[in-house]
């Protein structure tokens, strides 16, 4: 366990309070205190990856997506700018998005690492701008700033080719080996990604501080029942439990705020980071995002300093140890994974190691452009010929021009739900069964844009016969209303019902069982 | 400290782009002025309606057949899952390269207009069965609503825009209001230039068909002639 609670040097400089240096000193061994990038390398590998799995599918599409040749979007376009980058044909396209799926792989693999990653930079960016439908979102642009940063850092001189390549220290990759063998740099680039991700998180919570539907819990709502993205199994769960989503959303918008200041400290580090783990994770079954969390977790990836990796690696060595008759100890001795030691001919590949990779690259491009050509993507060299287009019938046409001028009144109800008790405004206990003496509380949720309406609230008994009657004037901003209904004195134990009427029609309607109570029924 | 210069300038530089992106989102300075704040302002969660929004691509040849372009036959991009990718067009901005994509790439005969439509459902409907019965008390009877939100002829060109669905809705809740009617007549110009923003606009289009039945042809009427 002596091993566990080494300090290697890296943490020793990390910690700027202990060396009392002056704010200056503080700012500069914040960006240029020098470490090994494991964290940075795993970022590169994790986040090309990603991308790759999104580009991968697209190469098909480059024709469609990207090319005159094809229906482009360019961002610019939807903020009403025209067309800002230059638009290129079919095969050139299709050439340049194989250059990207090749330097996506070599930018896994490390070879040639900063000149792959630029490629991956502009060719990526490129692409992203011309499809503002279906390859621009906020993950794309979130990737472009890490991508910027890998680019600019020395990411590639551990667990890539180039480094097996160069012959200096390829037996010194692993962190537990002597320091005299790694290849340490400056840590600003991975400095720039931790901000800019407490910066994005940042700027997310000024958006939700400008929304007031997010403190409700309804844009959360609406779009958890949203079927654009995936499947999201939970969000059409939570949907029902709005209150959930109220504390949730407060939850978030404190988390992000926070992270920034708290990211950077011993205790606040694990904690904001775990909390953004779960929150992205839960992205993925609520919202139905895939893409995004992966994209953030790459980023997190660059908040691994040196010595958390060392700490890993002692831990991943110990529970060899630990374990060794149990499991197969080698299995886990990742420390001794090294690329194959081709003799004479590694000093020949990396002499000539330029040259193979821009023959890898024309290469690519050639097999790209022919292998789309014979995928023909629009099926133009079919023998039938072109598609045609599908016709649809005159009854399926003339629904598509049917124009309303009003929303139905029970569109206009989102949901209604009873209860007793509520947080933020919002129930949060849905029953059926209530006991004498209870409020029933009958909380109509509306749907965006209702206009002004007017909003009854209707209880009957089992018979249908009518009780009692609510009304409230809704005007177009208010998108919740709550009924209190006290069951305490004339009302008798027994099956009801309320309805809620939108200008003078059922919208929605809840049953529900009264028990006799402690209070006194009066008749 | 020289041989650091370069990356203090770096660092300086792109600090002060994020942090311009967080005080211009803040306080919505040139949020929309370009392209570029795209990159630095982080409205991850803006605009998500009650109301599920798809969008159709509906071609009239000049038999008077009608003709989905909206899907490619040669197969659609589903980007971010089983949608396809027309539907990510929320401004309709897009939609005329789309066409004449579809059309350059088909055979067809020669097509007279094309039409933008979008259909709005709300989301309640989109609340799984299983989650709906334990819930709601009424039948599951999803009600889209249809809004024609471009006209183009053949080419994609001649774009006429009309508003969107949630425009009009609005649009038509507050010309409920009689005293507001009133204002707006009292101070509505005898000559004005026709605006494409104007809701007049697509009240009297002539170009829009109106809802047909099976046996019946679609032809095309005006618009304020069908209103209720």
């Amino acid at each position: 366990m002596a091993e566990m609670t080494h300090r290697t040097p890296a943490d020793a400089t990390y910690n700027l309070k202990k060396d009392n240096l002056t704010a200056i000193g503080q700012v500069e061994q914040f960006f240029f205190r020098e470490e090994v990038p494991y964290g940075m390398a795993l970022a590169r590998m994790a986040l090309c990856a990603t991308l790759l799995w999104t580009m991968v599918y697209r190469w098909q599409h480059a024709r469609e997506l990207y090319s005159t040749d094809g229906a482009i979007a360019q961002l610019s376009v939807t903020f009403g700018q025209g067309n800002y980058l230059p638009e290129l044909s079919g095969t050139a396209v299709v050439a340049l998005a194989s250059l990207l799926v090749l330097a996506l792989v070599t930018s896994i693999i490390g070879w040639k690492t900063r000149i792959s990653l630029s490629l991956v930079l502009v060719l990526y960016g490129y692409f992203a701008l011309l499809d503002g439908l279906s390859t621009m979102t906020k993950y794309s642009v979130i990737a472009c700033h890490i991508l910027l940063m890998l680019a600019i850092s020395n990411c590639g001189d551990v667990w890539s080719v180039d480094n097996w390549l160069s012959n200096r220290n390829r037996r010194g990759i692993w962190p537990l080996q002597p320091k005299v063998l790694r290849r340490k740099s400056a840590v600003w680039p991975q400095m720039l990604i931790q901000l800019f991700i407490g910066i994005v998180y940042l700027g997310a919570a000024a958006t939700k501080l400008h929304t007031a539907a997010y403190f409700t819990g309804d844009q959360l709502k609406f779009w958890m029942v949203t079927q654009v993205n995936n499947l999201h199994p939970l969000g059409d769960y939570l949907v029902l439990h709005p209150g959930l989503i109220v504390v949730m959303c407060y939850v978030a918008i404190i988390w992000e705020i926070m992270f920034v200041f708290l990211v950077f400290t011993k205790w606040g580090r694990p904690c904001v980071l775990f909390l953004g783990v779960t929150f992205h994770a839960a992205t993925s079954v609520t919202l139905g995002l895939y893409i995004f969390p992966l994209v953030m977790f790459s980023g997190y990836l660059a908040y691994l300093r040196e010595s958390d990796v060392q700490t890993l690696f002692q831990w991943s060595r110990y529970l060899r140890r630990r374990y060794a008759g149990v499991f197969n100890a080698s299995a886990f001795d990742v420390s001794g994974w090294a690329l194959p030691d081709l003799g004479g001919w590694r000093p020949a590949i990396a002499h000539y190691s330029l040259l193979l990779y821009v023959c890898t690259i024309l290469i690519t491009m050639s097999a790209g452009v022919q292998a789309e050509n014979w995928l023909d993507p629009y099926g133009l060299k079919r023998p039938e010929g072109p598609y045609e287009l599908k016709a649809i019938s005159h009854a399926q046409a003339g629904r598509y021009f049917q124009q309303e001028s009003q929303i139905r009144e029970e569109d206009r109800v989102f949901s209604l739900r009873l209860g007793t008790a509520t947080i933020a405004g919002i129930v949060i206990d849905p029953r059926t069964e209530f006991t004498q003496g209870d409020t029933v509380l009958a909380q109509v949720a509306l749907a965006p844009p209702h206009g002004d309406v007017f909003l009854e609230c209707v209880l009957c008994d089992g018979a249908g016969k009518l009780l009692h009657q609510e009304y409230f004037v809704t005007p177009r901003e208010c998108d919740l209303v709550t009924f209190r209904l006290n069951m305490c004195g004339a009302v008798e134990a027994g099956d009801y019902e309320i309805i809620i009427k939108v200008n003078g029609r059922e919208a929605q309607r809840r049953s529900f069982q009264l028990a006799a109570g402690a209070c006194e029924v009066v008749k | 400290m020289q041989k650091r210069a370069p990356a203090i300038a770096f660092i300086a530089l792109y600090l002060g782009v994020l942090g311009w992106g967080i005080v211009a989102h803040t306080f919505s300075i040139g949020v929309n002025s370009h392209v570029g704040m795209y990159f630095i302002v982080w409205d991850m969660f803006c605009g998500w309606s009650a109301y599920e929004q798809r969008n159709h691509l509906i071609a009239e040849g000049q038999s008077g057949q009608f003709y989905d372009v909206s899907s490619p036959p040669w197969g659609d991009v589903h980007p971010y899952g089983p949608r396809e990718r027309i539907h990510y067009d929320t401004y309709a901005s897009h939609a005329p390269r789309v066409v004449q994509n579809v059309l350059k790439h088909t055979v067809h005969e020669p097509i007279v207009k094309v039409y933008y439509v979008e259909e709005l459902w709300s989301k309640k409907f989109n609340i799984p069965d299983q989650y709906w019965e334990a819930n709601y008390q009424e039948t599951k009877n999803r009600h889209s609503y249809f809004n024609t939100r471009l006209t183009m002829t053949n080419d994609a060109q001649n774009v006429v825009a009309y508003q969107n669905w949630f425009n009009k809705m609005q649009y038509n809740s507050y010309m409920d209001n009689p005293k507001l009617q009133q204002m707006a007549q009292n101070c509505r110009q005898f000559f004005r230039p026709m605006s494409v923003f104007d809701p007049n606009v697509i009240m009297n289009a002539n170009t829009i068909p109106a809802g047909g039945v099976d046996t019946s042809p679609i032809v095309p009427v005006n618009y304020e002639v069908s209103r209720p």
